[in-house]
This record gives C-alpha cells, structure tokens and sequence, in this order.
C-alpha cells in the first residue's frame, strides 16, 4: 500500500494503576505539579470528593492549551498537541518520564498502558483506499471508515482509518493498550 | 456588541421528549445490577409488591452527588466555547446589508463549517463577520503575535503575524485545510518543556 503523507498531530497517553492501590490524591497532585509545573501555565483543579468514593469518579483537571491531564484512583490521562515544529517521539519521552517520576514518587503501580495517537494526513485516504477496495458503496461514500485490530506482542493494536468528506475530517488513529491479561507490574516492567 | 453577546444560548429552554421517569427506573435498575448494590434478596419479589424499582436509594443517591460534583467540575473546565457559538448564532440572524454598507448575508453551509471548526480548536478564538462574507477567527498573544482566518465556503485565508517570521499571508485549501488550521492554533500556543 502506498504511504500517506502524515503528521502525529495529537497523543493521548493512559496509564492504568494497579487494582487496590492506596492512592491519595494529593500527594499525587503534589508530585505531578512539581514535574509539570512549567509544562502547564495553569493550576491543576483538585476534586473535592471523599476518600471512599468510587476509584473511577476523577480527583484531579489540569487544563491548558495544548496539553491536558485528568486522574482518578484507577487511571491517569495526559494529552498533548504536537506544534509542528516538536518531534512527537521526543516530547513522548520527556512527558512520559515527568509523568513516571511522579506516579512512582507516590509508590503507585502501574499495571498496564495505552497510547492513542492521532495522525492528519495532507493526502485524501479516501481516494487511497479506493485503490486497494472496490467495494461500489463504499468508494462512492461521502463518510467512509475502516479498521482492524492487530495482537503485537503483549498490544492490542487498533488501527482506525476516518474519513467524512462533509466535514473534511480525514485521519488515522492509532490506540494502542497493553493486554488487560499481561500485567506490567506483575512481569516487573514499569511503564517507562 | 451584538457577536459578543451569548443571550441566545443562555434563554434557550429545555424542551423534554422524553418520559424522565421512565429513564431514571432503567438507570437506577442498571446502577442497582452494576454495582451489586440490591437491598433485599428478593428483589423481584419486592418490585412487583411495590410496584417501584427497588434499590438502595440512600447510596444510590450518595453516589449520583459523587459523580455529579466531579464531572459538573470537569464539564466547567472543558472547552465548550459559549461565547464563540453564540457569536456564530448572531452571524447567522444577520440580513443582507447588515453594516449599511451593502455587505451580505451568511450562508447556512459557511455557519455549520464555522461550528464543526469551533468544536476541534484547542483554543477559543474571538470571531466577528466580515463585509466579504468570511467570518474571521482571531488569536492575539500578549507578545502581540497575531493569527487569523477567514473562513470562506471553499477556502480559509491566513494572516500570520509572528515575532520570529514576521507577517505571512496564504491560502489553506482541500481535504486537509481543517487540519492545518487546527495545526495552526497548535503552533501558535506551542507546548513549553
């Protein structure tokens, strides 16, 4: 298949804590802001909610921009946009260590991972596909999706391919999550 | 000024299709079944004496405040861009000669493109109609770097003032002209390490 011309333009990072982990929200705030603090030119939003409330209701928004981060006792989310002029690999690794150096700051386990990037195409993935399906509906649709899912290695890899012509939304996403079954934390790899 | 006003939004009344009863049994029925928090052991039973779903109403409702507080919280930092939709619901009221000046009116097709890019924008950008019939998008730094668009139907027009690259004036057209304009504002504000 003949490669689009695309650009990582957005990331999405999840980490998921390990079940029953004694969080206290906090102290994670605490530690995220002191990694994060001149990422954001905001303040993080703590979440006035009782400690024995459900782990999936968030504790903590921090809002800017380009980037955003939400957490709750059960997972952490941290987006980022991509200005054109960053290397999408290199800024990965410098929030991703930031983020890591604070969640084991507060002796939280990770147990799995996931990662959905968001990729823009400057080439028309409907006329590309076009060339590899001949499915009459589908090549002549003004709105026109296709994915798949891939197993590598401990992954799941999903693949999606979104197109609506009506809308000029023309992308590919990438969400990928480490296997519910295959623990991190269980197999001695954290999530750096 | 009349695109800076976002009465339409805030008089608007919420007009119920639904039966609100009926929605709440099923859900409190499936928060009951999610949670495994049934009171009685024989809960059918119980229902078909009372005739009402039975449910631990007391933490049922402990958690309804939870969820509430935090997501009304989440929902007032989210970028749902009030003023700039409203603005949008004021260009679209405008008639023919609305500046006295001969200036037309705005399609209905450019005001839904206008609103489908107002929602993937990471920022909220100040807008106002123009006499061509563009509705332009602005973004103004403290530093005086300025960016803006003129959305048209077919095209977006760019002005971008920046303080490394000076002013620069171009054209974004095609499938991809959403993204690049989305790219644009991203570029713009940056991410800082």
């Amino acid at each position: 298949m003949k490669s689009p011309n695309v650009n990582i333009y957005k990331v999405q990072m999840a980490y998921f804590f390990k079940e029953k982990s004694e969080i206290r929200a906090f102290g994670l705030i605490s530690s995220l802001y002191n990694q994060l603090k001149d990422v954001f030119r905001t303040e993080p939003q703590s979440i006035p909610i009782p400690d024995d409330a459900p782990g999936d209701v968030p504790r903590c928004v921090w809002n800017d921009v380009n980037t955003s981060l939400t957490f709750s006792k059960i997972r952490l989310n941290f987006t980022f946009n991509i200005p054109s002029k960053f290397n999408w690999q290199e800024l990965f690794v410098k929030f991703n260590e930031k983020i890591m150096f604070a969640i084991e700051e507060c002796d939280i386990v990770i147990d799995r991972v996931g990662l959905v990037a968001e990729i823009m195409s400057s080439d028309n993935l409907h006329d590309l596909l076009k060339e590899y399906i001949s499915i009459e509906k589908f090549n002549n649709a003004k709105e026109a999706n296709i994915s798949w899912v891939e197993n590598i290695q401990l992954y799941n890899v999903w693949t999606y391919f979104l197109i609506n012509e009506s809308r000029d939304e023309n992308k590919i996403v990438f969400d990928i999550n480490s296997l519910p079954e295959c623990k991190l934390s269980e197999q001695g790899i954290s999530g750096r | 000024m009349y695109y800076k006003s976002n009465n339409a939004v805030l008089d608007q009344s919420i007009v119920w299709n639904v039966d609100a009863y009926k929605i709440k049994s099923v859900v409190t029925y499936v928060m009951d079944v999610l949670l495994e928090k049934i009171e009685y052991p024989f809960w059918i039973e119980k229902r078909i004496e009372n005739h009402v779903f039975g449910y631990n109403s007391k933490k049922y409702e402990q958690l309804e405040k939870l969820y509430t507080m935090a997501y009304t919280t989440l929902n007032s930092l989210e970028k749902n861009y009030i003023v700039t939709n409203a603005a949008l619901d004021e260009i679209a009221k405008l008639d023919d000669n609305w500046n006295n000046n001969g200036a037309g009116s705005f399609s209905t097709k450019l005001i839904g493109k206008c609103r489908e890019i107002v929602m993937q924008l990471v920022a909220e950008p100040f807008i106002c109609p123009t006499a061509c019939s563009s509705i332009q998008f602005e973004y103004e730094k403290e530093n005086g770097e300025y960016l803006e668009f003129e959305i048209y139907e077919d095209r977006i027009e760019v002005f971008l003032d920046t303080l490394s690259n000076g002013e620069q004036e171009f054209d974004l057209k095609g499938i991809s002209a959403i993204d690049k304009m989305k790219q644009m504002v991203v570029d713009f504000y940056g991410v800082y390490l």
